[in-house]
This record gives C-alpha cells, sequence and structure tokens, in this order.
C-alpha cells in the first residue's frame, strides 16, 4: 500500500557492488573466519581449547581476547575504505 | 528462602544523589535544543564522532554488560565472557555492513533507512513493530538490573529501582530526546570505562589470598567467594613478607589461610588463577515435605583453568556433554550476537546523530575501542568478584557491585550510581528507540499523513511515558532473571526480525515491499513464539519443568534468522514488478 504523503524515497536502488568493495568483504570474511572457528572449535573439540598456549594461559582466553584485539584492527582498517555504496 | 535487610550507605545515596540531578539538570538545560524533530529524534544530527562514539558505548554497555557479564563470570567463569566476545564481534557487522547506508538513507528511525526504496506504509509498520518490541525485549533486563543494584545502593527493595529509572528516564527523553540522551550515554560510558579500569587495576593489585570456602550455607549466602590454594610458585609473600611460612603440598599447591600472591600483572593474574583451586559456589534448591522451598550455598572446588573453558554454566554445559541439540543451541546463541548489534534499533538510529558517512564509520571505530576495552576487563572483574570473598550467592547480577564494596564503601558508592547510570543510559536509548517508531512510523500508518514537526514531538513525549510504564512493570516481573542471559533473547529476536529485512533493502535489487514486510513479519513472530515455547522460558519465566517445552533448543536465531529471509526472498520473487527495476 503505498504512502502518497510519506517522504519521497532518496534512492531507487539498493547499494550496487563494485570491485573497490573487495576489501570490505575481505575484513569481514577475516572476521567472520575468526569467530567463527572459536565456535567451531568449542562445538566439535572444546578440549582443545584447555590447551595451555602462551604463559600458562588457555587457548580459550587467548582467542577470546584476539578476538576482541582483532575487532578493533578491523575497524582500524576499515577507516582506510571506499565509502560504501 | 530468608529475606535480608540491607542497611542505608549514605556515601553510596549521596553520590546516587548527585548523579541523578546532574542527569536531570543536564536533560532540562538541553531541552530547548530538541522541540523540533530532527533535534528530538536525531540531535540536529551535529554531534561530533568522537562523543557519539563513546556514547555508542554509553548505549549499548547495559545492565547486562556490566551486571549481567561480571556476575556470570563470578558465578560461571569463562561462560560469561562468551557473551562479552559475541557482544563485541557484532559491531564488526554494523561497521562494514550497515553503518553507512543506514546512515545515508535513515533520517530519524529503523524505519526510515529499511523504507527509502520503497516509501511503503506496509513496510513502515512492520518495522514499527519490530522496532517496539525489540525494545521492549530489550528493556526487562534494564529493570532487572536496576531493580536488582537499589537494594544494596540504598537498602531499598527492588521495585523502588525499577521505579526511579522508570521516572528519570521518563524525564531525560521527554525534555530532551536525543540531544540529552546522547549526552547521558557520553558521560555514562566515560564513567564507566574509568571506574572499571580502576577496579581492575586494584583487582591486580590486589592479586590472591587464599581463605577458607567454608561449609554450605543456607541461601542467600553473603561475602563468599575465595581462592582455596594457590600455586606454590606465585606465592610471593605471606603476612609476614616470608613466602616460607606456608607448606606446600605435594601437589604443588599452598592451602595455608592467609597466604597470599601479592599484586600480579594481568598475564600473571590468570595464569595463577589457571592453576589455583577455586571456591565456585552453587545454590541448590529443594522443597521439604511441607512444600517450602529451601536454598542451599555449597562451595564446590574446581581448578581455574576448568573455570577458564566453555560449559561450566547450565547455558553452556552442552557443550561439554555431547548433547548435539545443545551445542546447535550454543551456536544459535553465538550467531545472534553477531547479528544481533547490526539490528538493535536504538543502536542503529545513532548513526543519525552524526554530520556524514565518515563520521559514522569514525564514530562506530570510537565505539569498538571503548567496547571492547570494557569487555576485556569483564573477566578480571569477574574473576576478582568470584575469588574476593564479596558474592552473594543468591543475586549474580550483584557481583560488580558487591566486588567493589570489597575496597571500600567510597567505590562501592561511585560503581553502583554508574551501574545505575547505566541502566539510565541505555533505557533512555531504547525508549526513544521506541517512542520515535510511534510518533513517526505508527502514527503515518494510521493516519496516512506525516504530522507536522511538533506533534511529532508531542507524541513521542507521549509515547516514551507509555514505555517507560511499561519498561517498569515488564522489569518487576521478571526481577529473579540474570540481565545477560535475557539480552540474549533480545539479541535473537533483533536478529531475526530486522537483520534479513535489512539486507534485502540495501542489498537486493529484486527485493519488493510485501518481501520486506514479510521478512519481518515471519523473522520477529517466530523468534518470539520460539523463546516463549524454549526450555529456558519453561524453567526460568514460567516456573514449570523444562521437558515440557515445545521447542528442541533455546536459541532461536540459527533457524529463525533464514526462516525470515528466505520468506522475504521468496514473497520478493512472487511479488516482483513486470517491468525490470530502473
Amino acid at each position: 500500500m503505498p504512502n502518497p504523503t510519506a517522504a519521497r524515497p532518496r534512492v531507487s536502488a539498493p547499494i550496487p557492488y563494485r570491485r573497490r568493495d573487495w576489501k570490505r568483504w575481505t575484513l569481514l570474511a577475516v572476521y567472520v573466519s575468526a569467530y567463527g572457528g572459536f565456535i567451531g572449535v568449542a562445538v566439535a573439540a572444546p578440549a582443545l581449547l584447555a590447551t595451555a598456549v602462551i604463559g600458562g594461559i588457555n587457548l580459550a582466553v587467548v582467542w577470546g581476547f584476539a578476538l576482541i584485539v582483532l575487532a578493533f584492527i578491523v575497524a582500524l582498517a576499515a577507516l582506510r575504505l571506499p565509502e560504501q555504496g | 528462602m530468608q529475606t535480608t535487610t540491607v542497611p542505608t550507605d549514605w556515601i553510596s545515596v549521596g553520590v546516587f544523589a548527585a548523579f541523578t540531578v546532574t542527569v536531570l539538570v543536564l536533560s532540562s538545560l538541553l531541552g530547548r535544543r530538541a522541540s523540533s524533530a530532527k533535534g528530538y529524534f536525531a540531535a540536529h544530527g551535529q554531534i561530533g564522532w568522537f562523543v557519539n562514539g563513546i556514547a555508542f558505548a554509553g548505549d549499548y554497555l547495559s545492565a547486562a554488560s556490566f551486571l549481567g557479564i561480571c556476575g556470570l563470570i563470578a558465578f560461571w567463569g569463562y561462560d560469561g565472557f562468551l557473551y562479552s566476545i559475541g557482544y563485541l564481534a557484532g559491531w564488526i557487522v554494523a561497521l562494514l555492513v550497515v553503518a553507512e547506508p543506514i546512515r545515508r538513507l535513515g533520517k530519524y528511525t529503523f524505519a526510515d533507512a529499511l523504507n527509502a526504496r520503497f516509501g511503503s506504509r506496509l513496510v513502515t509498520l512492520a518495522a514499527a513493530i519490530s522496532t517496539l518490541l525489540v525494545s521492549l525485549f530489550y528493556l526487562i533486563p534494564q529493570m532487572v538490573g536496576a531493580g536488582a543494584l537499589i537494594k544494596p545502593l540504598l537498602g531499598l527493595p527492588s521495585w523502588v529501582g525499577v521505579g526511579l529509572v522508570g521516572v528519570v528516564v521518563t524525564v531525560i527523553v521527554t525534555t530532551a530526546g536525543m540531544v540529552s540522551t546522547t549526552w547521558v550515554q557520553f558521560i555514562k560510558g566515560g564513567l564507566l570505562l574509568s571506574l572499571c579500569a580502576m577496579l581492575a587495576a586494584l583487582i591486580l593489585g590486589r592479586g590472591f589470598e587464599v581463605r577458607a570456602a567454608g561449609p554450605a550455607r543456607e541461601a542467600p549466602a553473603r561475602n563468599v567467594g575465595s581462592v582455596v590454594a594457590l600455586p606454590a610458585w606465585a606465592i610471593m609473600e605471606g603476612p609476614n613478607g616470608d613466602a616460607t611460612n606456608f607448606a606446600v603440598d605435594p601437589d604443588g599447591l599452598v592451602r595455608t589461610e592467609g597466604a597470599r600472591t601479592g599484586p600480579l600483572g594481568p598475564i600473571d593474574f590468570l595464569r595463577v588463577f589457571s592453576a589455583s583451586d577455586v571456591a565456585a559456589w552453587r545454590t541448590i534448591t529443594a522443597k521439604d515435605d511441607a512444600g517450602t522451598t529451601h536454598s542451599m550455598a555449597t562451595p564446590e572446588t574446581i581448578r581455574g583453568d576448568v573455570l577458564l573453558q566453555p560449559g561450566n554454566s547450565p547455558t553452556f554445559r552442552g557443550l561439554r556433554s555431547g548433547s548435539m541439540l545443545d551445542r546447535v543451541d550454543f551456536v544459535s546463541l553465538m550467531l545472534a550476537l553477531f547479528l544481533g548489534t547490526a539490528s538493535l534499533p536504538h543502536i542503529l538510529i545513532r548513526y543519525y546523530t552524526v554530520r556524514d558517512v565518515r563520521s559514522a564509520r569514525l564514530s562506530t571505530v570510537v565505539g569498538i575501542g571503548a567496547i571492547g576495552s570494557f569487555y576485556i576487563l569483564t573477566l578480571y572483574l569477574g574473576l576478582g568478584a568470584m575469588t574476593g570473598g564479596a558474592l552473594d550467592t543468591s543475586d549474580s547480577n550483584m557481583s560488580a557491585p558487591l566486588l567493589a564494596r570489597s575496597f571500600g564503601s567510597v567505590l562501592f558508592a561511585l560503581i553502583s550510581s554508574v551501574a545505575f547510570f547505566t541502566v539510565l543510559g541505555t533505557v533512555s536509548g531504547l525508549v526513544l528507540a521506541g517512542s520515535g517508531a510511534v510518533a513517526r512510523d505508527l502514527v503515518i500508518t494510521v493516519l496516512g499523513r506525516t504530522p507536522d514537526d511538533r506533534s511529532q514531538v508531542r507524541i513521542a513525549r507521549i509515547a516514551a511515558l507509555v514505555l517507560g510504564t511499561c519498561a517498569m512493570i515488564l522489569g518487576l516481573l521478571c526481577k529473579d532473571l540474570n540481565a545477560s542471559f535475557l539480552v540474549g533473547w533480545a539479541f535473537n529476536v533483533a536478529a531475526s526480525a530486522n537483520l534479513p529485512a535489512l539486507l534485502m533493502a540495501l542489498f537486493w535489487k529484486r527485493a519488493t515491499k510485501e518481501g520486506i514486510a514479510t521478512a519481518i513479519i515471519v523473522g520477529l513472530s517466530s523468534s518470539l513464539a520460539w523463546v516463549l515455547l524454549s526450555k529456558d522460558a519453561f524453567e526460568k519465566v514460567y516456573g514449570l519443568p523444562g521437558a515440557d517445552a515445545w521447542m528442541p533448543f533455546s536459541q532461536p536465531a540459527l533457524v529463525t534468522i533464514p526462516l525470515g529471509a528466505v520468506a522475504g526472498i521468496l514473497v520478493s520473487l512472487a511479488t516482483r514488478p513486470r517491468t525490470p527495476l530502473a
């Protein structure tokens, strides 16, 4: 049901995929891989997360901290991306 | 279960009163700037990116993040930290996928951006209903947190805390809308981060001390939580500065009461915790022959490295049980946390408060830095609460404030007041998002025309009043549930209802208004029905046996996000125009 008095749509088409956007989707893929990998290990091989990796601290803690730090690194990298759309 | 009376702490009352008065004065001073719709809903789009970034943190770091996560870590270890990881990860989706289009397409509400291509009343109506329901769902844990705080803070019953938040938030939102909400969230975000960093530094400075766990006792048991054995190599000083006073057991652990590590660095803190034996308190509830319920709090000695793995809490125990459904439940929750942030209306409308797309991006980066730093601190706060001898076994939400109390009444007063402030900031954002959905989206749909500028603001203020009242009622009804647990559900509903529709509207050229509305309605109704018929709802909300639940697992996102997407795609294809789109 159209709304004749609604604000006039400011765009008529969705945001197009552009070749220069590959860096954006690569960053997303990197983070999804790290996050998905963590979930996958927690589900499929939870004992692996108990492995001490750095200074007696287990993989669960190290991976968790790494995901938080990686989010910030990805955010900083995103500042250099061209504007979307 | 016995009830306890908490004496009023007058330092806390003073700090709390000062904070509340500051917020109210700020709102009244800023009220003039919010008389127009652009001022009320979007702070004229003139908020600087740094202020907006910290306000993002103030908006997002809710009672669930502060009280709920710290409580979960204090009782169950790493499982609470899983929420920290998931909540932060969601910001990557917000930054890389939705931030810039939302800023460019939207104006005041979530529906504005979603409907930019279509100008459809159907889409507006669906998005408004979704915004209202998601905001209400998210409001519940905030109000629960407010109720939990008021007991130790002012010695008043929880309904007073819920009522206070409801009244103050209503004043904040109705007087100055997004202008005052932004500044309240900015101040709250800065204070929360600073005080939590200070608290974490104090925890590291105190290190660990061996204390007897003590016997089981009737719940609520207060002032419990201890390290019952420290690794010998970690002992740095005894009461007399002489480490040799402590007998070392054959397993390399020191169990002498009073043995302490002294100050520890952030890595050493986790290393010593991992190698120590910790008394984790568990509460067992049973009914006697007369039908009276009794709760007993019992210390259970668990190795630190076990507590620093997922799978200790009832929510995540399935990771170790081998049950496929429990693992699916875990994956579904983590998916909801990842996709939920970019679907929360009260977060999305903050993109309208900055000048341009670049500012939207910069403010998200500041937000991720602030929020990420806070979530790293949650692990130290939670473990500090678990071992600091200041837990209340009957209320996990109080772990962080009680931890602060173990460092003195001034810090307790500050932390509790900031926690209360935390609730104010988030609830203000939620009420604002909900009132915008009513004033702009629902009214436009019902009236068939856009009210004038002042009418929109007037309707939004009335809607804020009603939403504040609803939040108070819901907070009282759900006062015994863990805040973070409830927010998990809100993320499921938000991600299921909003994300498929948002992605379709932003990126898929064949999407139609019917498809978008269908994606919202199917995602919203299916996820709501799922959580309300889940095992967790049966056990923790209705008090019924979990075995009677209708749904095979409790977190619906894994099913209901694809369900909404498929429904939206099919309806879009079925209703696509015959002529090619421009």
